[in-house]
């Protein structure tokens, strides 16, 4: 029995050796979390994966904030589709499971997924880095991650808060925290971001498409303006104005071109979404979506509105309801420079670059044409001649509804907007296909301007309040203004972020915080006089700087007949995406929806 | 201890053979499967010397030659042999069954009266009675509870899918563990494992179905265990066997085509259909009559393509050679087997070829130490087109229209009236091939240790490699068009329009090392004990790295470095250990109470470590009860021979699953693709590398359990008749999801977790009747069985789980179909306006707009509000059945005749449906190219033809509500068929005696010779959901001979 127990045993023993490291297996062809991040190159190829994250594009190529900007009064989206019903507001006005409003909700977690795991695994390396390159890469990631929550809470208000890598539990059974409670703790993380780049010598603008201090405290500055916190606004962006690092580029349109934007005059772009060059994708296809139909022959799908168009003051620094300058005949003319930097109108010459190889007469390769809406007659620059040739034949003459082409109305037909189009980021050196200029995320301006509005809602209006505002007013040539009562002084800076910003994603955020989303998207959108000889009236504005065009209805372009109509209360906020609520019960729908 | 002692002497015994003149031995078997019998008594008539034979049926035993040996055994008759030598072969008749046959099981072996688990022994006789080029095929009908189809009649891909008990998983394989010669093959490739050895090497397949048969092998066995032995000499001196046979293969079934004028007639309706108006045309008359008065076609203006005849051009012959050597001596018993298969497809390129050398030796090294080896080296090629597969292909030859030019001439294809210029004849045979070449060598050595009495000590260490490479190379064939002006053909273009070559190599090596001892032990007369104990460790690791180019110079000289295209390559590797201890008790008191306990502590790591996730103990405990034996019942006796009763209860887990990792995050790198964002950033205008984490990890994911309830009743009649019958509940629990979270996790691909359970409650009869009439024996099996699945839950909050047409809910069988009920065709617009609106369609004059007579009219089964709305939309789907096979049948009959030997098979499926969709069901339709229509879909709806199969025609695209998954389209696929004939004839010794040939028998047979079915024509209702991509199974005639030297 002896031999009997000793082989038993013997034969144990043999299976036994080593198991626990035997059935310890990590994959090898793919760096596992336990042990990656383990060194400064390490993290800052997770950091670099954080930024893809912050990567946001939605319909295809186009930038998200380019596309959220078209449910807003300032600007339209052809199409049938439910992100189109958001950009118009009408009849419905859009469903729950909207995709652009999915797609804001996915991208915004994606990022604070990645920015959650970078910060939660560099810790892993912690000891092996020194403590100012780690605070750095660690700034960079709180600052993306803020980035995303600014974002989803003034579209969606409280939203789950992760400030670290939830478990599958966790996820199932998060709750929606409060505005107020996030802002808080983003307040903590953008200060410690902001000492961090301080301590680590960061340069103002670290590279095109990375966040620095700058971002830091204008993204502060941002929060506390969703919350009406002017105090802590007004602080952080006297902060960066203080820096000393920033300025306003002297030229407007050469932040939106390729060439302007690399130069970066004055460091005045401080966090854009940059584009490769050396690869095809992803392009910015923002660009390319305003291309009118008179050059492409395709359809263009993102148009500006007769409400943007009329926010740009007379070059004598007047609203056209007072302007003394400007010309209902010729809405072109006397006006703030920025409008013809923005957007084309009937009459401008427009010069794209929409093929790769010259087609002579005609494609140089650039292709020059003069906008217009009013005959079946295409202006086109003949290289050869030197001359604008008449050529009949206008996909975008509003004459062709008569011809049965429904051009403003039709519920699905091809459309080209209400008489204008986007020129901002228009940049014909680049084949518009592939256009690689950043979207800007956050410029100086934006600082100056945030700045005089939390000082003048704290009423504390002071010559640097003016000074604000009028520094980005001069650079395009429009009159300083002098105003020092607080309702007056918020007009004209409501005014003035609309001109500045317009196409660059600020508007929801603006409309939201100023509480006017209601009555700005409610009301028939309306654009260019059907007939260019029949002036229309001037509209009227409210104490929001909200146009009024109930006179001059009848003598507009009109979108499809379409009535934006967004007066109730619940498109104060988005709906929560629904396969959220699907997925975890406790995730409360915003009211209304 | 008497029965041990006796063990002890006879291996002393047979070890001093050679120098013991006075005494005899040999070896007792079944006369009628050759298997040994382990425990027959054999007596030397009129002394007291007595042995008994051992688990192999060897004895050796004191004896003078002329003396008379009496040979006893539970289940046989007795006989009386002349004591003649040290080889002597005794043939027993089994009076009833073979009860005292040893059975193989997890660990072990067992003899088949004292097993108290539900298991299925198969010996060599039973698994080569049908002729086929994968073993897994045989198992077919020959096991109830046992779901074997055969999917497909590719070379090389011909190998059934098998399940035991019904699927036991819902993500994770239902697939059974195959263990070869002790070694658990990996679950991706045991299957294939099996298929790569000649059916003529195997000893015996055995097949555990219940939780007390498979809780030894723990967390691998939940979907149940195929265990296979290979072939030993067992045997003294040396046998020679040849045997081979000759095999035309062709299809069982095909659709049937139209012809270029019902194609063009046909088209025609229904573009009159669609516009509602009865002078549209697509094919002008005069065209029509043109190919009416020129119905062969001349290849220029008139081309009438029958595409399946110009693309089933391959001989499909089938070839199969083994040579078997075994030696049998008192130190080294060695047993080889070489095979070489050849296998034709039906279409050009098509084929498959395989060597399989198999060396099983055994060393005995002296009465306590024994060496043992397996060395199997399998070399195959499978040959494919490259440019699609052949399933692809055949559905372009079913599917596309006779109109389209075929081939003109050598190397001379035609555009097969497709925009691509894609031709199935020329994919087929002139735009390369993809090689496979298979090298695996399985090798085995170790040892076995007797050191006292009653203990035999085993241990193994086992290695299989597999090296598959594959070569698959695309080059470009000539397309051509007719010019009616010169009556000759112009090259207008080539197909595919590039060449590209690319190369993917394999490693997967498995490695095993399992040591395991066993002790008998026998406590007074009454109490039999045995325990096992050991413990095993495994390791799977695989590795691939592939290259490719394009841009090839020469088209016949298909190697990378002569590619001046792209190029690209790419690696990978991955690994997976599992451990195990396991252990084992059997008690028999009397040989009438049977008792069984089985226990397996078992580990993988596909598991978290730092959670404490890897390990599980997984048991089980059976009894039997042999009634027979009992005083008080003794009156049965005139009746029943045997009788037993067995109970069971046993748990399983199941680790395998699609991830290796699931509970660890690991970094990634992808590329923008939008709207899934990447992880590069673009600094500066320049691409950056970045990596990130893409998968949501469940650290705290653990095994899918199983636990297995199963009673079973074992009868031997006296007349011959045996019956076996179990009744089993399975439920599975904690099955592994992909769990759907919250996009606010982060856009991450689902973790997995354990949620979801269901149950296969299940029956199984099997009949059997042996008789001998004079010359005419006669053996007869009938089985019936029945498995039914119900999902018991799934994911907390998740209902169901779609897939495609089918829909996974609790309280319905996985993977039911799910779609609309259909109430026919519409008969007429009263109809169509007195009916549910169809999808927000309602009745309109316009001839295109909205439902119309002859389309489909589905029931207003529910509404949002669950009930019925009068209106036809999602809310009215449900559930339709499912293709998983419910009362499976079969019948095998074997007669024999003097010298002649009869096998017939029948299979067949009581109740299965299958699902028809794309090419097969839809006319003018198919997701990737332009086709034409079936004949079966002539029988389409019209004014006069109401009682049709097929909804009115309409050009592609146009079909539109008539084909959403409907029960309409859901066909019975329950057949009986006629699997095997199998008639051999053995040549009489006499004759063979002087050529010292010791049998010759020669056959011939036929397979799957007749169906009866009411699947649609063309469709073979073994394959599953027919959009008619399928490589159909085989009818086949064989002729063969078995020769024994």
């Amino acid at each position: 029995m002896k031999k009997l127990i000793y082989f038993s045993f013997l034969t144990l023993l043999l299976g036994a050796a080593g198991c626990s490291k035997f059935l310890d297996r990590k994959p090898l062809d793919a760096s596992s979390s336990t042990n990656f991040l383990a060194n400064q190159e390490e993290m800052q190829l997770s950091l670099n994966g954080v930024y893809g994250a912050a990567f946001w594009a939605f319909p295809n190529n186009t930038p998200l904030l380019f596309a959220v900007e078209a449910s807003t009064d300032l600007a339209i989206k052809r199409g049938g589709n439910a992100e189109d019903a958001v950009a118009m507001g009408d009849g419905g006005p859009f469903l729950i499971n909207n995709t652009l409003v999915n797609t804001c909700w996915s991208q915004a977690f994606r990022l604070i997924q990645r920015s959650n795991q970078h910060l939660g695994g560099m810790e892993t390396g912690k000891t092996f880095v020194p403590a100012t390159t780690y605070g750095r890469i660690r700034a960079e990631a709180l600052v993306l991650r803020a980035w995303a929550y600014f974002h989803l809470m003034y579209m969606f208000g409280d939203v789950p808060w992760y400030n670290k890598t939830p478990s599958v539990t966790e996820v199932l059974s998060a709750t929606r925290t409060p505005v107020a409670t996030i802002v808080a703790e983003l307040y903590k993380d953008l200060d410690e971001a902001s000492a961090a780049f301080a301590a680590a010598n960061s340069q103002p603008v670290i590279a095109q498409g990375r966040v620095n201090r700058g971002v830091a405290l204008g993204l502060k500055a941002k929060l506390a303006l969703l919350i009406k916190d002017y105090r802590t606004a007004a602080t952080a962006t006297k902060a960066v104005m203080d820096l000393g690092q920033y300025g306003l580029n002297p030229s407007y349109p050469n932040l939106f071109l390729l060439a302007g934007q690399n130069a970066n005059a004055n460091r005045e772009i401080m966090f854009n979404q940059a584009y490769p060059t050396d690869l095809l994708d992803p392009q910015n296809w923002g660009p390319i979506l305003g291309v009118p139909r008179q050059v492409t022959n395709s359809q263009s799908s993102h148009f500006p509105t007769q409400a943007l168009v009329d926010r740009y003051e007379g070059n004598d620094g007047k609203r056209i309801d007072q302007s003394t300058v400007y010309d209902p005949l010729n809405p072109r003319a006397n006006r703030d420079s920025r409008l013809r930097w923005t957007i084309y109108m009937p009459g401008d010459t427009m010069v794209y670059n929409t093929l790769k190889t010259p087609s002579l007469p005609y494609v140089q390769p650039k292709e020059k044409t003069i906008f217009n809406i009013h005959s079946n007659i295409r202006r086109r620059f003949n290289w050869n001649t030197n001359a604008f040739d008449n050529v009949t034949g206008n996909n975008d003459w509003i004459g062709a509804q008569a011809a049965g082409i429904q051009w403003q109305v039709s519920a699905t037909g091809n459309i080209g907007g209400v008489g204008y189009v986007w020129r901002k980021y228009i940049d014909s050196t680049q084949y518009i296909w592939e256009t690689k200029t950043g979207y800007i995320l956050m410029r100086y301006a934006d600082i100056l301007l945030m700045y005089a509005e939390a000082k003048t809602e704290l009423n504390e209006i002071d010559a640097t309040v003016l000074a604000a505002v009028n520094q980005v007013r001069t650079r395009v040539g429009q009159p300083a203004v002098t105003a020092t009562g607080q309702a007056e002084l918020r007009q004209i800076i409501r005014r003035e972020r609309v001109v500045e910003f317009a196409g660059e994603g600020q508007r929801l955020f603006d409309l939201r915080r100023w509480d006017i989303y209601e009555s700005a998207n409610s009301g028939p959108i309306v654009g260019y006089a059907t007939n260019p000889l029949v002036a229309p009236a001037r509209p009227t504005f409210d104490a929001n700087e909200v146009p009024n065009y109930t006179s001059s209805i009848n003598q507009r372009i009109r979108f499809r007949n379409q009535i934006r109509n967004n007066a109730n209360s619940k498109y104060k906020r988005w709906p929560i995406p629904q396969f959220e609520i699907d997925a975890n019960k406790g995730i409360t729908q915003n009211p209304g929806w | 201890m008497k029965k041990l002692t006796l063990l002890l002497m006879l291996f002393a015994a047979t070890l001093h053979l050679a120098y013991a003149q006075t005494k005899v031995g040999g070896r007792v078997i079944n006369a009628e499967n050759s298997t040994p019998v382990e425990g027959a008594t054999v007596l030397v008539k009129g002394t007291t010397k007595a042995t008994r034979t051992n688990v192999d049926g060897n004895f050796v035993i004191e004896a003078s030659a002329g003396q008379t040996l009496v040979v006893t055994a539970i289940g046989f008759g007795t006989k009386e042999v002349q004591a003649a030598g040290a080889s002597m072969e005794i043939a027993l008749q089994s009076t009833a069954s073979n009860l005292s046959e040893v059975v193989v099981v997890g660990y072990g072996t067992q003899r088949r009266t004292n097993l108290t688990g539900s298991v299925v022994s198969l010996n060599n006789a039973t698994i080569t009675k049908r002729q086929v080029s994968s073993a897994s095929q045989v198992l077919q009908g020959l096991a109830p509870g046992v779901t074997v189809q055969q999917q497909s009649g590719r070379p090389g891909a011909d190998g059934a899918f098998i399940r035991i008990r019904g699927e036991s998983s819902i993500q994770g394989n239902s697939t059974p563990l195959v263990v070869i010669d002790g070694l658990l093959m990996p679950t991706g490739s045991g299957l294939d494992a099996l298929n790569q050895i000649d059916p003529n090497a195997i000893e015996n397949v055995t097949i555990l179905k219940d939780a007390a048969s498979t809780a030894i092998y723990g967390n691998r066995a939940s979907s149940g265990v195929i265990v296979v032995k290979t072939k030993r000499a067992t045997q003294q001196g040396m046998k020679v066997s040849y045997n081979n046979f000759f095999t035309q293969q062709s299809f069982t079934a095909l659709p049937k085509r139209v012809n270029a004028v019902d194609h063009m007639v046909y088209s025609n309706e229904a573009e009159k259909n669609r516009t509602g108006n009865p002078s549209a045309v697509v094919y002008p008359q005069t065209l029509i009559d043109k190919y009416v008065f020129n119905p062969a076609g001349n290849n220029l203006d008139v081309i009438n393509t029958d595409w399946l005849k110009e693309v089933l051009t391959n001989s499909g012959l089938l070839q199969n050679h083994n040579v078997q050597l075994a030696s049998g001596g008192e130190k080294v018993n060695v047993f080889t087997s070489f095979s070489y298969m050849n296998q034709q497809g039906l279409i050009p390129n098509n084929s498959f070829e395989k060597f399989d050398i198999r060396f099983n030796p055994e060393f005995k090294l002296n009465k306590w130490l024994t060496f043992n080896g397996v060395l199997a080296y399998n070399s195959n090629k499978t040959i494919n087109p490259s440019t699609g597969s052949p399933e692809f292909i055949i559905r372009q030859a079913i599917g596309l229209p006779a109109l389209g030019g075929g081939k003109y001439g050598p190397g001379q294809y035609g555009t097969a009236a497709q925009t691509n210029n894609r031709n199935p004849i020329a994919m087929a045979e002139a735009t390369g091939n993809s090689v496979t070449q298979g090298n695996t060598l399985l090798t085995r050595f170790g040892f076995s240790l007797r050191p006292i009495q009653g203990l035999e000590i085993e241990a193994y260490w086992g290695r299989e490699k597999r090296n598959p490479y594959t070569k698959t190379f695309v080059k470009n064939a000539d397309i051509f068009q007719p010019n009616l002006t010169t009556q000759g053909y112009d090259r207008i273009a080539v197909w595919p329009g590039n060449t590209s070559l690319s190369e993917a190599w394999r490693n997967d090596t498995y490695q095993n090392y399992t040591a395991q001892a066993t002790y008998n032990v026998k406590l007074g007369e009454d109490h039999s004990l045995k325990f096992m104990a050991g413990g095993q460790s495994e390791l799977y690791s695989n590795y691939f790295f592939g290259a490719s180019r394009q841009g090839f110079i020469n088209p016949n000289q298909p190697y990378l470095n002569l590619g001046t295209g792209a190029r690209d390559n790419n690696a990978g590797v991955s690994e997976l250990a599992l451990a195990g201890f396991f252990g084992r008790v059997n008690y028999a008191f009397k040989d009438k109470y049977l008792l069984e306990l089985n226990g397996r502590r078992d580990g993988s790591s596909r598991f978290s470590q730092a959670n404490d996730k890897q390990w599980g103990n997984f048991g089980s405990a059976s009894a039997g009860w042999i009634f027979t034996k009992e005083e008080f019942l003794s009156g049965l006796s005139d009746v029943f021979t045997f009788g037993k009763l067995r109970a069971s209860i046993g748990g399983n887990g199941n680790q395998n699953f699609s991830s290796f990792y699931a509970f660890d995050a690991f970094y990634g790198q992808s590329n923008y693709s939008n709207p899934t964002n990447g992880t590069n950033a673009y600094f500066n205008n320049a691409t950056t590398v970045g990596v990130a984490i893409l998968q949501f990890p469940n650290p705290l994911i653990g095994w899918e359990t199983s636990k297995q309830f199963n009673v079973g009743l074992d009868l031997s009649l006296k007349n011959g008749l045996t019956f076996t019958a179990d009744y089993y509940v399975k439920t599975l629990k904690d099955m592994i999801l992909p769990r759907v979270l919250p996009a606010s996790a982060g856009g991450l691909s689902n973790p997995f977790v354990n949620a979801g359970n269901m149950e296969n409650k299940g029956w199984e009869v099997s009949v059997n009747y042996k008789k001998s009439f004079k010359k005419l024996n006669v053996d007869v099996t009938a089985m019936l069985s029945d498995v039914r699945n119900t999902v018991n839950g799934l994911i907390e909050g998740l209902p169901f789980l779609d897939g495609g047409s089918t829909r996974s809910a609790v309280g319905y069988a996985l993977g039911s179909f799910y779609g609309y009920q259909s109430l026919g065709f519409f008969a007429d617009s009263n109809d169509i306006k007195n009916s549910a609106v169809q999808f927000g369609i309602p009745w309109s004059s316009v001839p295109t707009t909205g439902p119309k007579p002859g389309d489909m009219k589905y029931a207003d089964l529910s509404g949002p509000d669950g009930k019925p709305d009068g209106k036809i939309d999602a809310n009215d789907r449900t559930f339709l059945g499912n293709a998983f096979p419910r009362y499976e049948y079969s019948i095998n009959l074997n007669l024999s005749y003097g010298n002649f030997d009869l096998n017939i098979f029948g299979q067949g499926v009581g109740k299965r449906n299958n699902y028809l969709s794309g090419t097969g069901a839809v006319p003018f339709a198919s997701s990737d190219f332009i086709a034409s229509l079936l004949d079966i879909q002539k029988d389409s709806w019209r004014p006069d033809n109401t009682a049709a199969l097929f909804p009115r025609l309409l050009p592609s695209g146009f079909g539109g509500n008539n084909f959403l998954v409907s029960d309409w389209w859901i066909r019975s696929a329950a057949y009986f068929r006629l699997k095997n004939v199998n008639l051999g004839y053995t040549i009489p010794t006499s004759v063979l005696k002087k050529a010292k040939i010791s049998s010759v028998r020669v056959f011939v047979s036929g397979q799957n010779l007749f169906t009866s079915t009411k699947a649609w024509n063309g469709f073979d209702p073994e394959i599953n959901n027919a959009n008619a991509e399928f490589y159909p199974v085989m009818r086949t005639y064989t002729a063969g001979l078995n020769v024994n030297f």
